[in-house]
């Protein structure tokens, strides 16, 4: 078992996590993983088992391309670059995701 | 363009299966030490999760995820296909079966109707016709001759690039020691240049080879494996042509067979050289009339080069009377010229293989291809009985969680299976059979034969492949999605439904009403082909059908060749005529049954008023005394020519009965004089009687016959010799052959008795007659194989509701009766649907039948009963089998 506790994220979320993550920039596996856990204060960790399975299909959907680069630490990584098709693809799903995430609340908050 | 990158990705692992693994592995170990950097070594393996695990999603994201579960399929599919051997074998023998016929035949269409040369731009390649103004509206393929000074004239023409050949000259041929003979084709410098031909080894011949007449060949690749064991050092060597030495520059690719089809190449020499090979210079206005070729430049059109064509040939040559005996186009009016298309090859004028093929060839790929139609409706309900069979198996792995698509794309790769494993066998039973069917065909065709042989050509594995996966996708989808619709409850409740199979009742019984309905047709167009062989063989041609042996004599390149067949046909026939049971022999140019060289010519009678313009041609047979006593044609009226009647005497000709009638009606034509397009008046002096001579069909050829002493210079240097004998002509032939070979062993020959003749000349009624009762008897075979499983199944299903029937007192013959009227209805539905289709296949038939309606009753009567004999006879078995069901125990199986 992970030493952490796990909170599942919501089917289809973790490819828009992913893609927000690469609009800050070229970044490799690790980092983007890393930036999700940070910025949500640890609760999402996301998996490598679906990371890595996350990124081929956001590749294969031509959101994503990656190149090979060497990192600060000096050594070989692939990193991840979103597409222009990718910024609009986010785009849309935000708009739908925020859209579900505020009628989730309103039925969770009214009386 | 997102879709780009992504297909890019998507095919990366396939183009580089080693980098792509790599490099995720290597993304894999980074990951796992920055994670180590933070926590210790386990906690970032835990961290990281199964790392197998990890791999297979990411692998399954891939295309070789995709390509893992189709052969995870075939794996399976083969597993289950191999525990039911018996449904495996029928399905796959089935599909071999109708894959192969249709393959073997589509291999015939494609090479005599489809098949381009083998040269680039064939679409671009034309040949320049000699029509004359009948025929210029629509030119026929056929031959034409030109001479080197009208091609020198006409290659002027702007827009396409005129080269030209001889036509066939044969020639002693001498390599290292060994002697045969050879067709030599003389070609214009430009020749090769202009198809674009290249070369399998050296180089082919060039404008400046027949400039400087330079004695050099071109052998084809067929001659270079047999002379020389294709050794590179072909090139270079010296062989010898009709004495003279000549050097091998290069090969021609196997694929070519020359510009006529269907040809033979053997070498090609350039045009200059024409002496060497005691061939008249083709210079002279004697030269040999040439074959033109020529390649329309790129936006030029078919019809601007024509019309260019035509204006520079009205200008130069129009006026000549060139057009050469033996062309088949008699002159009428001034002589023009078209252009015409040769993408597909030169048609060989009047025995053109594709006019007398096309058709029939074009009916049986209909009948195969009906054939397929009922395989495949056989396949089809062997899978659904297949699926009803699995639907416990497929209703387990439905509520495992298996989805649906899966199912189906499982299922229809085990159809796929099936498929290909019908296809591949399909493939060398197109082989056999083509090979059979070379075998079968007439002697006349032995030297073309190698263009019919089986090669697997990529149109033809396009055709097999095609076909199979149309077998799969229509009848493995249907039992497919049909199998996989099933409600998940009442398969897996033990025993199942015994109605479950209502609905599958009615597709499969639907199925073997088609089949049935499709057999009809085959058979009775079997039985129309049949009665027209049958008929044809009893028309009487009006010669000696029996008692007649051929002999064909060739004296191309022997000495005796120039000396022509005048001396020849004195000095052999003096031979043959006293060979032991030979009553008459003669010679001639063609002779009934076998054909020969035809010549056509325009005929007339002085001061007759009948004019037939141009339609009045007749074919022209040289022939020497005796001919019609060996033919057994006759003489109604007059004399026979003797051996009075030579060069120099008075010019003397026999007509035939037709001819006569036409011309003199009841006068007596006997001493009328009569004239040939040549001009010379010739007095008829006999009439023979009307004969068949090319088409059994067709009325008899209007004939004019004369002594070949007075005609030597259209006497070809072939002749047939005609000999009646007086007992069954095949023993005769070993003595002919012998004497024959006696006087000079260098001439070429070739025998044949009437009998087989006849049966050549039918080659094609035999070919198609023998064919459709394969078919017929295949469908009919396929059709009872349908039934009989139908039949069977019901009877299965049914064996509770016979079981009660019979404890209820119905007699075995009751149930018996109650089985067979089941599948007589089944048959009778068939016979209703499948009358029409055989009406509308006799009608399509029409042109090819010969003494036999479209819609004969009495066909198709016998048509119906041996199907509802078949029909019975298979549904013997299962209704046999539901007679035996003991009550008791039937009753006890619920």
């Amino acid at each position: 078992m992970p030493p952490h506790e796990r909170h599942d994220l919501l089917p289809g979320t973790l490819d828009l996590l992913v893609l927000r993550t690469l609009t800050l920039g070229r970044l490799h596996g690790y980092a983007i993983a890393q930036h999700i856990a940070r910025t949500s204060g640890e609760v999402l960790r996301v998996e490598q088992g679906s990371l890595y399975p996350a990124l081929e299909r956001l590749q294969n959907q031509g959101w994503v391309t990656s190149k090979w680069g060497v990192s600060p630490t000096g050594r070989r990584a692939r990193y991840y670059t979103i597409t222009a098709s990718g910024r609009a693809r986010l785009g849309e799903k935000l708009s739908g995701y925020q859209r579900v995430a505020a009628a989730i609340t309103r039925v969770l908050t009214t009386g | 363009m997102g879709w780009i990158d992504g297909l890019r990705h998507r095919l990366r692992p396939l183009l580089h299966p080693a980098a792509w693994q790599r490099e995720h592995e290597e993304e894999v170990a980074h990951h796992l030490d920055l994670e180590a950097m933070q926590h210790d070594v386990r906690q970032a393996r835990l961290a990281f999760g199964p790392a197998t695990y990890y791999r297979e999603e990411t692998r399954r994201m891939t295309i070789l995820g995709l390509l893992d579960v189709v052969r995870q399929d075939a794996r399976y599919g083969w597993r289950a296909l191999r525990r039911s051997p018996g449904f495996t074998l029928a399905v796959v023998a089935s599909l071999a079966l109708g894959i192969g016929a249709n393959t073997a035949i589509f291999g015939l269409v494609y090479t005599v109707l489809l098949e381009p040369l083998p040269l680039p731009r064939p679409d671009r390649l034309v040949t320049v016709q000699r029509t004359d103004a009948r025929a210029a509206a629509r030119p026929a393929p056929g031959i034409s001759g030109f001479t080197a000074a009208e091609l020198a004239v006409l290659r002027q023409t702007a827009g396409v690039r005129l080269t030209g050949q001889t036509w066939v000259t044969i020639v002693p041929i001498e390599v290292a020691g060994q002697r045969d003979q050879s067709r030599v084709d003389l070609v214009d410098g430009a020749f090769f240049e202009t198809l674009a031909l290249r070369p399998v080894a050296g180089r082919l011949l060039t404008p400046a080879d027949d400039q400087e007449g330079r004695p050099v060949v071109v052998i084809s690749d067929l001659q270079w494996a047999r002379w020389f064991n294709r050794s590179p050092a072909a090139i270079g060597s010296t062989i010898t042509l009709g004495g003279a030495s000549f050097t091998v520059v290069g090969v021609t690719p196997a694929a070519y067979h020359g510009l006529v089809f269907p040809g033979v190449f053997s070498l090609a020499a350039p045009l200059s050289v024409a002496p060497l090979l005691h061939q008249p210079d083709v210079r002279s206005p004697q030269g040999p009339g040439l074959l033109l070729a020529g390649r329309l430049a790129d936006k030029t059109t078919l019809a601007s080069a024509t019309a260019a064509l035509a204006a520079a040939f009205a200008r130069c040559c129009a006026d000549g009377q060139l057009v050469p005996l033996g062309t088949g186009i008699a002159p009428s009016g001034p002589a023009r010229v078209a252009l015409l298309g040769i993408g597909r090859g030169v048609g060989s004028g009047k025995m053109d293989l594709r006019t007398m093929f096309g058709r029939i060839l074009l009916v049986l790929q209909a009948g195969v291809a009906i054939v397929l139609l009922i395989v495949c409706a056989n396949v089809g309900n062997l899978l659904l009985a297949r699926a009803t069979a699995r639907r416990r198996e497929l209703a387990v792995r439905l509520s495992l969680g298996a989805s649906r698509a899966r199912l189906v794309r499982q299922l229809l790769t085990e159809s796929a299976q099936l498929a290909v494993l019908g296809g591949v066998l399909g493939l060398l039973l197109a082989a056999l059979l083509t090979g059979a069917l070379i075998r079968g065909m007439p002697a006349s065709l032995a030297i073309i034969a190698d263009v019919f042989a089986f090669r697997l050509k990529p149109a033809l594995l396009v055709f097999t492949l095609g076909i199979s996966a149309l077998c799969v996708l229509v009848f493995g989808m249907v039992p497919a999605l049909r199998a996989t619709r099933t409600d998940l409850v009442t398969p897996l409740k033990e025993g199942g439904d015994a109605r479950a199979g209502v609905r599958t009742g009615l597709l499969d019984r639907s199925l073997v009403v088609a089949q049935v309905a499709l057999a009809l047709m085959l058979v009775s167009s079997a039985g129309l082909l049949g009665a027209t062989l049958r008929n044809l063989r009893r028309v009487n041609g009006g010669f000696a059908a029996t008692h007649v042996l051929f002999a064909w004599v060739d004296t191309r390149g022997t000495p005796r060749e120039r000396e022509g067949a005048v001396p020849l046909h004195e000095a052999l026939l003096a031979r043959v005529q006293h060979i032991g049971g030979i009553r008459a022999a003669a010679m001639s140019m063609i002779a009934p049954a076998v054909g020969g060289r035809m010549t056509s010519e325009s005929f007339a009678v002085p001061g007759s008023d009948i004019q037939d313009g141009d339609t009045a041609t007749i074919t022209l047979d040289p022939v020497t005394p005796r001919y019609f006593e060996a033919s057994g044609i006759g003489l109604s009226l007059g004399r026979d020519f003797t051996t009075a009647d030579r060069a120099g005497a008075p010019r003397v000709a026999i007509i035939s009965a037709n001819l006569a009638r036409r011309y003199f009606g009841d006068r007596n034509p006997l001493g009328q004089p009569v004239k040939l397009s040549d001009s010379v008046l010739m007095t008829v002096v006999g009439i023979a009687h009307d004969a068949k001579y090319l088409d059994l069909r067709g009325d008899a050829d209007r004939m004019v016959y004369v002594p070949i002493a007075q005609a030597a210079a259209t006497v070809w240097p072939f002749v047939v010799i005609t000999a009646r004998t007086t007992t069954p002509s095949t023993p005769v032939a070993g003595g002919l052959r012998r004497e024959i070979q006696a006087f000079d062993p260098n001439l070429r020959l070739r025998t044949q008795g009437v009998e087989e003749a006849l049966d050549d000349s039918l080659a094609r009624e035999r070919l198609a007659a023998g064919l459709a009762m394969v078919f017929g008897a295949l469908a009919m075979g396929l059709a009872a194989v349908g039934l009989y499983g139908v039949v069977s199944y019901a009877v299965a299903r049914r064996t509770r509701e016979i079981g009660v029937r019979m404890a209820l007192g119905a007699r075995s013959g009751d149930v018996v009766w109650h089985v067979l009227r089941g599948s007589l209805v089944l048959v009778a539905f068939g016979v209703l649907l499948g009358a029409p289709l055989t009406f509308l296949a006799g009608k399509a038939m029409t042109a090819m039948l010969y003494g036999v309606g479209a819609h004969d009753p009495v066909l198709l009567i016998g048509a119906v009963l041996a199907l509802t004999t078949v029909g019975a006879a298979a549904s013997a078995i299962p209704a046999a089998r539901a007679a035996r069901v003991d009550p008791a125990t039937a009753l006890r199986l619920a």
